[in-house]
């Protein structure tokens, strides 16, 4: 009798229960679904030879090719061009539809700033691979179509987290220009951009470091750069070469994280 | 006050102007050193468009065929093979699903390894925090291109380069949770006598779950962006349509592929969204009742 009356104590309340169980079903149905597309398509045959092949190609990898270096400096170049000039173009590219874009400095909050919010998201929702791949189709193979595909995928990211601080900032300072019987533009330029220049950099540095290590892989698709080479040796099979090549992209990949790190560091 | 400013005169001015000088000027050789990077910075940008061949005319042209590319590509048109491109975006979403579920997995221990406060020898934290700098400083579709020659095209070539170079990024973003961790609780699971493992799961693990659940949340949006890619090398997914339909220059059927990819994704971004607001809710809520 007096058990009914002894509170049950429990992690969760029944529903609560309930509904973590419920999470629980869905992830592992959703994972055996996804297991099932998964496995439709693969060929048993080459996923039991994997480790035997694997080990065959780790085999053949070493030791590097380490005198193929000289004819790798070149395209180490013209990546870190293409990662540093389209970085420089999509700041340039990305500042006024930032502007645009946030609430506080937009024209028109009816008609701009969607149009500008939608040019921040296709080019965030479409990756620097199909840039290049559709801009290689435009403008013929090369670093100039390298370059504009990591600028159009740089607008929406910078341009995101630009008009977001954009958004932050102090609006007294902004009133207080606007107080003295400045301009528009004035007001833009002494009390806005002060506020924004530091994030602005901060940005600018991060999406450096990732167009760094995106611009490696452009190449692949004929858009200059080391993935050029990178395609050349995978497809002859010259492993040592390609594991050449794999140094010197992490290699170059570690020192732009490092700068990276250094001039954050210096910003804050 | 006002009647003051007013009431300066250019003499008045220039007098401060001569005892303040730096108010209105930076020192000269401040001014030089600036002027001389920002003239250094311009000549190489010059420099660079010169030697790469980026002439405004080469611009020019290719914006003419801009234009004729883009005014193909609509309308956006099915062509015949929807039901393919369906399957191949479900793939596409299977595989980043799969690939971080088991990166996520994989990346506990080597993040808890990384972690300066879990394992505290210089030399064994100098090489797992190496390790996972090398799995995520090589791109995502580089992994794919090897794994590609290595178990033939497909899907599993894709997971494994999804898998490999998240478990690089899950692993530096555990190991930076877990070193933000509290001592205080780690100490108290210590203190009443519980042996490293017990620590573990008991000090660190309850303290950092939402944070890397939102980690793996990120990842899987992220994922799914750049798992519509691995096609393009033929790691399966909706990228190679994607990729074949862009080089035999099929524009109004890229189009709708990239249509679709743009709905899966905000699709994705919206759910992920929903999930990461209750979670990191669901942390302020506890941490809110404690206090």
């Amino acid at each position: 009798m007096s058990n009914e009356t002894v509170a049950v104590w429990r992690k969760r309340a029944p529903r609560a229960e309930l509904a973590v169980f419920a999470a629980w079903v869905l992830a592992l149905a959703f994972t055996s679904w996804a297991f099932q597309v998964m496995t439709q398509d693969t060929i048993w045959a080459f996923v039991t030879d994997a480790p035997k092949q694997a080990a065959d190609i780790g085999g053949r990898m070493l030791p590097p090719a380490w005198s193929y270096i000289h004819e790798l400096w070149w395209p180490l170049w013209e990546t870190l061009n293409i990662a540093t000039l389209g970085t420089l173009l999509g700041i340039v590219l990305a500042t006024p539809v930032a502007f645009l874009a946030a609430r506080n400095t937009t024209p028109s909050r009816i008609f701009v700033r969607p149009i500008a919010l939608f040019v921040i998201a296709a080019s965030r929702s479409i990756n620097s691979l199909i840039w290049a791949l559709l801009l290689v189709a435009i403008l013929g193979p090369g670093v100039l179509a390298g370059i504009i595909a990591i600028a159009l995928r740089s607008i929406g990211f910078i341009g995101k987290l630009l008009y977001e601080s954009i958004e932050e900032i102090d609006a007294t300072q902004v009133e207080a220009i606007a107080a003295t019987g400045a301009s528009r533009a004035q007001v833009m330029a002494w009390g806005v951009a002060p506020q924004v220049m530091p994030t602005l950099a901060g940005i600018s540095v991060f999406r450096w470091d990732i167009n760094i290590r995106e611009s490696t892989v452009l190449g692949l698709v004929g858009a200059g750069g080391i993935g050029l080479k990178l395609e050349a040796a995978l497809g002859v099979l010259a492993w040592p070469k390609v594991t050449m090549l794999l140094i010197a992209i992490l290699a170059t990949v570690v020192v732009s994280e490092w700068i990276t790190a250094a001039v954050r560091k210096r910003l804050i | 006050m006002r009647e003051n400013i007013a009431n300066f005169d250019a003499a008045s001015i220039a007098a401060i102007r001569a005892r303040h000088p730096l108010a209105f000027q930076a020192p000269l050789s401040v001014r030089l050193r600036n002027q001389a990077a920002w003239f250094a910075f311009f000549v190489l940008t010059a420099y660079c468009f010169w030697t790469f061949d980026l002439s405004p005319a080469r611009l020019w042209a290719g914006s003419g065929t801009l234009l004729d590319v883009a005014s193909r590509m609509f309308p956006p048109t099915v062509g015949d093979a929807f039901n393919d491109y369906l399957w191949a975006l479900f793939q596409t979403i299977a595989m980043a699903f799969l690939g971080t579920v088991i990166a996520a997995v994989l990346a506990v221990p080597l993040g808890l390894l990384c972690a300066r406060n879990v394992l505290p020898v210089r030399i064994a934290q100098f090489f797992f925090r190496r390790t996972s700098d090398t799995l995520r400083g090589i791109d995502q579709v580089i992994w794919a291109l090897i794994f590609v020659r290595a178990v033939g095209l497909g899907p599993l070539a894709g997971i494994l380069a999804i898998i490999i170079s998240d478990t690089g990024t899950l692993a530096k973003l555990y190991s930076e949770a877990i070193e933000n961790a509290e001592k205080k609780q780690v100490d108290g699971i210590r203190g009443c006598g519980g042996n490293p493992l017990q620590t573990i799961r008991f000090g660190i693990i309850p303290q950092v779950l939402p944070v890397m659940l939102s980690n793996v949340l990120y990842i899987f949006e992220s994922n799914t962006r750049s798992a519509t890619i691995l096609g393009i090398v033929g790691a399966g997914g909706i990228g190679f349509y994607l990729a074949d339909r862009i080089r035999t220059m099929l524009w109004e059927e890229a189009s709708f592929i990239m249509i679709m990819i743009l709905i899966a994704v905000y699709v994705i971004d919206w759910i992920s969204k929903l999930i990461r607001r209750r979670l990191i809710g669901g942390a302020a809520e506890t941490s809110g009742g404690l206090h």
